[in-house]
């Protein structure tokens, strides 16, 4: 991992946004002490011209404003070279401290800085153009009182700015997270519905199914037959849920039910199975094959391995603000994975599933895996009650 | 097809198999390869150690690896569904050597030779892991949740934290609490994938997203998706360096 060592040997802080980014063209170029320095003289420029028309909206003659223009650009250059120069290199030197300010301590900050850089500007800058002593300057009370009201007024402006541009920033956050989830989601979609496709024609079950079938033609076709005809229920299911975004909780329970027939005729005594759907439930919205994988999981690593097989019981109910559905059986449970394989206790794999719950409901919807008494393992998914799988476009 | 075959006892699972094999002594013997408990594998395998083992025909479903080995063995094999044209191959095969086991007794060593290195082939995978199998790192947690017990695998996991006797799962749909102390939790996970921060903290390393250090100078780790940041502390500092 490439990270810790960038930390730890000192990489740059963060940069600091500029006031003027508020303005949409001045985002176009990247944040870097040059541009910022150019932005500063920008700024302090526009800065002196505002103070000097309401100077001149407060009455005073064009002819000092003339005169006094030079000086008040120069010391709003100074000022702003001041700001800049104390922000970067506060920032640099305290690691960044700068830029992660926020709220009321940013405000403070912010004051204090301008109220400092203010006087001190004045000074300089009278000192620079007319050689007057700061001291001088400094010792008059107008001073103080235009420069903590200067302070003020731009120190809120560098805040107000500074806040909308961490909005823009969630916001565009926000959405570049949402488009993650959809693109996710799709993905996820198109991975199930490849699997569907793949189950539909998936090889061992298929091949397994119909060796059954021809085993049992010559002794005993009426099973034969039933096992032909529940078979071909499961793929007309299987089939609809792959072309389809929206499942029922009935739909699936049926896909389900033609499932466990199949396998119920090859297993004989060792899979029993029950399927427990109250009727205010069936017409739950799931997406589609969410449950397949789940119940073909439990009986090839909980019943196949038993001698004696089990019981495989699929429910669902509703237990507070979501609907909770359980897939228990009376398989092995847990064992531990044989020495070189690779698979954790027989390859229960949930993370697929979990990775599809999480970009269908985001983090509404969890999986848990239960250990039953005496035998066994319950998978309970709690899917939220009002929130139906987010609906995605149909890929073209 | 053979009118002299008589079919003495069908099991349904390899105990049952080894059972009726030695009550009823067959000369023939039909094994399909998956079967729950024993497999055919293992049943055979039984069977070889006997004084005098039965002809074996292994049945079996698809699978290409198992074919191969078959293929380059005396041992026969059916694939499921068996056609009648195979059918009658294996017949004609069994009847020739029940014959010659007939006439000369001694010889069926060869036949027992051949299953033998047919076995391990097949079996091999298994046995070459073994000597590999030390101590697994820990896969599952189990964690009391009222009156029943939650499984949690371990890639589930993004930190444990000691928390008084108990030590604290961090998932990130929630929390749980195991009454394993975290320097047990340590010797039984793996290391390259969980890192000791603290003396109370071990991180699953794939949910780290980076470290950082805050203005005091300690060092943070921050994970993925979460706000929190754990402190790294002075003692583990060097070893996380070296990461």
């Amino acid at each position: 991992m490439n990270t810790p060592n960038d930390i730890i040997t000192g990489r740059r802080p963060p940069p600091i946004a500029h006031p003027l980014e508020v303005i949409p063209i001045f985002r176009r170029w990247p944040s870097s002490v040059p541009r910022n320095v150019i932005y500063t003289v920008i700024f302090s420029c526009a800065v002196a011209l505002m103070l000097t028309v309401i100077d001149m909206a407060g009455g005073a003659s064009v002819q000092r404003l003339r005169s006094d223009f030079p000086t008040t650009l120069l010391i709003s250059n100074v000022i702003g070279g001041l700001v800049y120069g104390a922000m970067l290199t506060l920032n640099r030197s305290l690691n960044g401290w700068v830029a992660r300010l926020r709220g009321v301590r940013r405000l403070l900050f912010y004051v204090a800085l301008v109220s400092v850089s203010v006087p001190v500007g004045i000074g300089l800058g009278n000192m620079l153009m007319s050689r007057t002593s700061p001291l001088l300057v400094l010792a008059q009370r107008g001073v103080w009182i235009y420069s903590l009201a200067t302070a003020v007024m731009v120190a809120g402006f560098m805040y107000l700015v500074h806040r909308s541009g961490e909005r823009r920033m969630q916001a565009a956050m926000a959405t570049a997270r949402n488009n993650e989830l959809i693109a996710s989601s799709q993905r996820l979609l198109a991975e199930a519905r490849l699997r569907a496709l793949q189950a539909q024609i998936e090889p061992h079950f298929l091949y397994n199914t119909l060796a059954n079938v021809v085993g049992l033609i010559g002794t005993q076709p009426a099973r034969a037959q039933h096992m032909l005809e529940r078979f071909i229920d499961y793929l007309r299911a299987s089939l609809a849920a792959s072309r389809g975004d929206h499942a029922t909780l009935a739909s699936e329970a049926a896909l389900l039910a033609a499932y466990l027939d199949v396998l119920a005729v090859r297993m004989g005594e060792r899979l029993r199975y029950r399927i427990d759907v109250p009727d205010e439930l069936r017409g739950f919205a799931v997406a589609p094959m969410l449950l397949q994988p789940v119940v073909e999981n439990a009986i090839n690593h909980g019943l196949e391995p038993k001698v004696e097989g089990g019981e495989i019981v699929i429910a669902a109910r509703v237990l507070g603000e979501s609907v909770c559905v359980e897939i228990s059986d009376t398989g092995v449970g847990l064992v531990d994975a044989a020495p070189g394989s690779k698979k954790p206790g027989g390859g229960v794999g949930l993370s697929n599933l979990r990775e599809r719950l999480a970009s269908l409901y985001g983090g509404a919807a969890r999986v848990e895996l239960l250990e039953n008494q005496p035998c066994g393992m319950t998978v309970r998914l709690m899917l939220p009650l009002n929130a139906s799988p987010t609906s995605i476009p149909s890929t073209p | 097809m053979w009118p002299e075959l008589r079919v003495v006892a069908k099991a349904a699972n390899g105990l049952d198999a080894l059972r009726l094999i030695d009550e009823q002594a067959p000369d023939v013997v039909f094994l399909d390869i998956r079967m729950p408990g024993m497999t055919g594998l293992d049943v055979a395998a039984r069977l070889v150690e006997g004084r005098k083992p039965p002809h074996i025909v292994f049945v079996t479903a698809f699978d290409q690896y198992a074919v191969e080995a078959f293929e380059h063995s005396a041992v026969d094999y059916l694939l499921k569904p068996a056609s009648l044209d195979r059918l009658t191959k294996s017949v004609a095969k069994l009847k020739a050597a029940l014959q010659a086991r007939r006439e000369a007794p001694a010889a069926g060593g060869a036949t027992a030779a051949a299953l033998q290195a047919l076995l391990a082939q097949l079996g091999g995978a298994a046995q070459v892991a073994a000597p590999v199998a030390a101590a697994e790192p820990l896969q599952w947690i189990r964690a009391s949740q009222g009156d029943q017990t939650r499984l949690i695998s371990i890639d589930e996991v993004i930190y444990f934290q000691s928390n008084d006797k108990y030590t604290s799962v961090m998932l990130a749909d929630g929390e749980s609490l195991i009454r394993t102390p975290i320097s047990k939790l340590r010797e039984q996970l793996d290391e390259r994938q969980f890192w000791q921060i603290h003396r109370s903290v071990i991180v699953a390393a794939r949910h780290v997203a980076g470290t950082r250090q805050d203005f005091r100078g300690r060092l943070m780790v921050q994970l993925k998706g979460r706000d929190e940041q754990l402190v790294v502390s002075r003692n583990y500092v060097d070893l996380f360096r070296q990461m």
